[in-house]
């Protein structure tokens, strides 16, 4: 049975364009440019009722406004949606009951009771979706052992840190126990201990309550974390749809290496790419130790960072590899689903 | 509609969660009033006069637009065009919960704390001064509450109004500011509209001050019935623009930020 089902969907909307500097500003006040974005072309794909799906893609690929689209939020310019056989502009009752959208960047109780404790945040939740008092009890204590936030709940939210602040909202985005669940970067901001926690509960919410889960990222990392199943949104099309496995013969096997320098970079440096007082290189993960013993013998060094590489490179690979081309489509005609 | 009474018991519990700023805020309510006390004793100590008002007259009419003024939703709840410009608003489409409601319950419980507090302080301020205060008859004073309470909605939804243009603006916070000055001038809050010297009948913000202190001072004579008629009426067509716009503004709704 389909949880999603979504058919040649397409959305754009108009950006303003304001020109840089003071008499940017000024042509700006005058004369009003826009630009056409295209946030969604074409985009076809079903999910099945208790699927895990990732979604990922770069900043502006259109991860956030499918998610906006599927909860009903947005209006699409064309194409079909039907989420648990609703139409979600309809905006149902029974519908709003049986989803829940979250996003890491803010909350529902950030914006309702911020001086206030989470508890009384979730009592306006219960409120909103009629939950019986015993059977709210029993839902709180079930999530709030598993987000371990017991200390948490009765603390003014404004005085929690972020990734309390991510957890206590959780509680409220699931507290009316939805069968499908929307979330939109949930991690972001957070660091990898929190991050691995979130991850594991949403696997654990994702088995106990049969629940479909869709979840949106731009780091190429979280596809481990991912469910199963991962669609790759770019620049608003659907490159690729199908198990995780299938994409990870196409990424790239290797990390970017930042190396920043006291002053610049040692000439002796080779294949490195020098911006300013920055090396970069991006090296294969089994060279990795040896390329960083070698570098680590300069004691000009002040920082290391080892990254994903850019995901528009992880694109292109996914592209010029053969492993999954049999996987790739173009969004304006699907291939087989696995 | 105990989601909403939920709401409006969190907005009295914010309200209360910095009590000094409750004391402070409606304490300053009383240094306009004894400014206007200090210059109108001033103005009829020479043997002036301001209209066809009295010195009680002037000093009750001002003590009833202050606490119009600081009781009624004007200039508040700028944080609802801000949740439609920054995206806040997905929050509540998301959830069976009327973001429109949602306001209406936490401006109501706002108004509750704040025109407890606000007669707390006048109160005792008017018990000083009331050899200047025109004491309402009962008749009199829930006439004043009527058009009060009628005033109070049609406030509210003049602000959802002004609000709601961030659906097409983006930011409305101009047309808010020229709002609720121009409606203190426009409405009597700022000068009795019968010293104002031109007629301002035909437009809704005189529900506002103006005809609630002059029910409250007893000096509303005559049709009585047919201004309570024209009050509803102005809150109905508010009330019309509010659900076009709101209705028409989803649709343009961009849902920036995460």
């Amino acid at each position: 049975m389909y949880s999603i089902k979504v058919e040649k969907l397409c959305k754009s909307y108009r950006k303003e364009e304001k020109g840089q500097g003071r008499f940017g500003s000024l042509r700006f006040f005058f004369r009003r440019k826009y630009r056409e974005i295209h946030a969604l072309r074409d985009v076809s794909f079903s999910i099945e009722r208790g699927e895990m799906v990732g979604i990922i893609g770069p900043n502006g690929a259109g991860k956030t406004t499918l998610l906006k689209i599927l909860s009903g939020v947005l209006y699409p310019d064309s194409g079909s949606v039907s989420v648990l056989g609703y139409i979600p502009t309809r905006r149902e009752k029974e519908f709003l009951r049986s989803i829940t959208y979250f996003t890491g960047q803010r909350g529902f109780l950030s914006l309702t009771i911020w001086d206030l404790p989470p508890v009384d945040g979730y009592e306006l939740i219960r409120h909103i979706y009629g939950i019986p008092e015993s059977e709210y009890r029993r839902r709180l204590k079930y999530l709030v052992e598993l987000l371990d936030v017991e200390d948490l709940i009765r603390t003014p939210l404004r005085k929690l840190s972020l990734g309390e602040r991510t957890k206590v909202e959780l509680v409220a985005a699931l507290l009316h126990f939805p069968d499908l669940v929307l979330l939109d970067e949930p991690t972001i901001g957070l660091d990898i201990v929190s991050q691995k926690r979130l991850w594991e509960f949403f696997r654990l919410y994702n088995e106990e309550r049969r629940a479909t889960l869709l979840i949106t990222s731009h780091y190429t990392r979280d596809i481990e974390e991912l469910g199963k199943r991962v669609l790759i949104l770019h620049r608003g099309r659907l490159l690729f749809d199908g198990d995780k496995k299938g994409l990870a013969k196409g990424l790239p096997d290797r990390k970017l290496v930042k190396v920043v320098f006291r002053s610049s970079p040692p000439p002796s440096l080779r294949g490195w790419r020098i911006e300013g007082d920055t090396a970069l290189k991006q090296v294969k993960k089994s060279r990795l130790s040896d390329e960083l013993r070698l570098i680590s013998l300069d004691d000009s060094i002040i920082d290391i960072t080892i990254e994903d590489p850019p995901f528009e490179d992880v694109i292109r690979e996914i592209f010029t590899r053969g492993e999954v081309n049999d996987e790739v489509f173009d969004g304006s005609e699907k291939r087989d689903q696995t | 509609m105990t989601k909403y009474l939920t709401a409006a018991k969190n907005e009295i519990k914010l309200n209360f969660r910095y009590r000094f700023n409750l004391l402070a805020f409606s304490t300053g309510l009383l240094f306009p009033l004894l400014g206007y006390v200090f210059l109108w004793k001033t103005a009829y100590s020479g043997g002036g006069r301001v209209g066809e008002y009295s010195l009680n007259g002037l000093f009750t009419y001002y003590f009833w637009a202050l606490f119009l003024d600081y009781t009624l939703p004007v200039f508040a709840y700028g944080d609802m065009a801000w949740n439609i410009k920054s995206g806040g608003l997905t929050l509540f489409l998301v959830r069976p919960f009327s973001f429109l409601f949602y306001y209406v319950s936490i401006i109501a419980g706002g108004t509750l704390v704040w025109a407890t507090v606000n007669l707390a302080v006048l109160v005792p301020f008017g018990m000083v001064f009331a050899r200047y205060f025109i004491f309402p008859g009962l008749t009199d004073f829930l006439v004043g509450f009527l058009f009060t309470a009628i005033g109070y909605f049609l406030a509210l939804l003049l602000g959802f109004v002004i609000n709601l243009l961030a659906f097409y603006l983006g930011d409305p916070s101009g047309f808010r500011g020229l709002y609720g000055w121009g409606m203190m001038l426009l409405g009597g809050s700022i000068i009795p509209l019968d010293l104002l010297g031109f007629p301002l009948d035909r437009l809704p913000f005189r529900f506002l001050y103006f005809i609630p202190a002059k029910a409250f001072m007893g000096e509303i004579r005559g049709d009585i019935l047919g201004l309570l008629f024209e009050d509803v009426l102005w809150a109905s067509i508010s009330l019309f623009l509010v659900l076009l716009l709101w209705k028409r503004g989803l649709r343009k709704y961009e849902a920036y930020g995460g």
